[in-house]
């Protein structure tokens, strides 16, 4: 079960504002997330040792450089940009 | 009433790799903003990060280096806080399965700190504030980083600075680090808390961030301790909560309380897989490792016979003490080289980057080679110095400067011979030195030492010289 607090807690966590009309609606989605997800502890796992992905391991990048993008690029979908830099908006954004 | 200071530090280490710790922008410092950056380090959607080999290495080696145990199986996780100078709204970090554990430094006062875990994770951008905006630059962004988390083991400012001196010469030693505060290759935020003397419990802590240098984290430091002091004093009591340290005003304040503590979710990184390290692997990283800068400073005082405050400040800098393993090579003793390092060379630099960096004209092969001279007596400790004053400003060796004839030495017979000519043309120094003024027998000295272009040795000139004046009457 998750509680009202909880769903609002969390939504203040993601910067999220939600109006009490969604509050309900929300809770009934968020409970069928969570059963949704906990499937998986119905999952066999007393074979492994421990959890992996693909029962990969030790996946590596060599530490060579590559070539960064443009200041211009990665600036591009910025909403509002200054002197090279992203400048944050009045409610905080990028 | 008594009160004895508890503090434990997380300090923020940023590695020397040449690439980000999940993308190949470089990581070099500074440059114009947002240059050093790419989809990944931005966190644009549908980016995968993929973790630099170095990265784990150096970790895994600075975990050696502070005696710790280094986790077969180590995971990198989520850290989710909404703040803009993080894209992804997530940091990855490692939560339970850090890749390196219970370590130790030991200081000199014979106290032993522990170090709870060491991990791995990206940096976060730059924050610029200025004329009452927020501006964000993301070259800093993904640029990797260990925390080293130690208990609770300090108990006062001294032992903090030198753990700090400690773990930034030994990152520098073995390479994965240049630890500049500065720059802030080197944070640390001190978790404080007082209580009474011999009380077991541990009082309320507060969490000092936002400290780059020494000096401010020993102002920090006491200011907090007395602030915590007073409180309790007063019958207040400590709130946990995390304070700023503004070095303008030299006070603490709070940035917010513990009902805003984060609450950070953590949940496994799905686009990284496990980290396996075997014994194997941890013994091919441990022969990566040279003699730390502790051992050799034991070394130094013990086998070289040199005094404490000479041996560290020959071991502050990795680059000096090689240049010093290396000059001394074949050689009785290796004061003379001590001494022209610590003395002459130094002397040629202004700031610790340049003695840090140690960029000098002058080989360990051409400095041992005038310290061969030296010890086999052809040249004297004067013309030593000036040698190698020209080898610093030149880059030649020393066989350049010195003629056959310097290096020739001189016999106790050619010196007599010079201290006999001495006596002769200035017969008033004779005459002075025998109305019993000793001083007089210095103005010889430096006549023989100018007519052997200081090859003589001053202490038998001036034996000679005495004999004499002394056998003349």
């Amino acid at each position: 079960m998750v509680s009202k607090e909880e769903l609002i807690n969390l939504a203040t966590l993601a910067k999220l504002e939600i109006s009490d009309q969604d509050v309900d609606k929300l809770l009934a989605d968020m409970e069928k997330i969570i059963d949704f997800a906990n499937q998986i502890n119905s999952a066999s796992v007393s074979e492994v040792e421990f959890d992996s992905v693909n029962n990969l391991q030790n996946v590596y990048r060599e530490d060579v450089v590559s070539r960064s993008y443009s200041q211009e690029d990665i600036l591009k979908n910025a909403k509002t940009v200054e002197d090279g830099f992203f400048r944050l908006d009045n409610r905080g954004q990028v | 009433m008594k009160y004895e200071v508890v503090m434990g530090l997380e300090t923020h280490v940023e590695l020397s790799t040449k690439t980000k710790i999940f993308c190949g922008c470089t990581t070099e410092f500074g440059g114009d903003p947002n240059t050093h950056c790419c989809p990944i380090c931005i966190g644009l959607p549908g980016t995968m990060p993929k973790l630099n080999r170095e990265v784990v290495k150096y970790a895994i080696m600075a975990g050696l280096a502070l005696n710790c145990d280094i986790s077969k199986i180590s995971k990198m996780d989520r850290k989710n806080y909404v703040y803009p100078d993080l894209p992804k709204a997530y940091q990855i970090s490692q939560y339970d399965r850090p890749l390196c554990e219970r370590g130790h430094v030991d200081l000199s006062n014979g106290r032993r700190i522990g170090i709870t875990r060491i991990h791995i994770e990206e940096d976060a951008g730059k924050l610029v504030h200025q004329r009452g905006k927020t501006l964000i630059d993301y070259n800093r962004g993904g640029v990797p980083l260990i925390e080293i988390v130690s208990e609770p083991d300090f108990r006062s400012v001294e032992e903090v600075v030198e753990y700090l001196e400690y773990l930034q010469l030994t990152m520098r030693y073995i390479g994965v680090s240049d630890c500049k505060m500065q720059e802030g290759s080197l944070r640390c935020d001190v978790n404080v808390s007082v209580r009474p003397v011999g009380s077991e419990d541990f009082g309320t802590r507060t969490e000092i961030k936002n400290m780059n240098s020494f000096t401010n984290i020993s102002k920090a430091v006491k200011y907090e301790v007395q602030r915590q002091i007073d409180l309790i004093e007063s019958g207040g009591k400590v709130v946990q909560e995390t304070r700023r340290f503004d070095d303008s005003s030299g006070v603490t304040e709070s940035m917010r309380g513990k009902e805003d503590a984060h609450d950070y979710r953590y949940f496994r990184e799905p686009d990284l897989v496990t980290i396996f390290t075997d014994e194997e692997r941890v013994d091919q990283i441990k022969k990566l490792i040279p003699e730390l800068a502790h051992k050799k400073l034991e070394r130094y005082i013990k086998n070289y016979g040199l005094s404490e405050i000479d041996a560290k400040l020959l071991v502050k800098y990795k680059r000096v003490a090689d240049f010093f393993e290396e000059s001394i090579k074949d050689l009785k003793s290796c004061r003379n080289c001590a001494n022209l390092i610590l003395s002459l060379i130094f002397s040629k630099f202004e700031t610790e980057e340049q003695k840090e960096k140690f960029e000098i004209k002058v080989s360990p092969e051409a400095m041992n080679e005038l310290l061969k001279l030296l010890e086999a007596g052809k040249i004297r400790n004067n013309v030593a110095k000036k040698t190698l004053e020209e080898m610093l400003e030149s880059g030649k060796r020393a066989t350049d400067f010195l003629s056959e004839e310097d290096l020739k030495g001189l016999s106790e017979q050619e010196l007599k011979a010079v201290c006999v000519e001495a006596v002769r043309s200035n017969p008033n120094a004779a005459r002075d030195y025998l109305d019993g003024k000793q001083k007089a027998v210095k103005s010889l000295i430096g006549f023989v030492m100018k007519k052997t272009r200081g090859k003589a040795n001053a202490q038998l000139a001036e034996k000679f010289i005495i004999d004499i004046i002394n056998s003349k009457n």
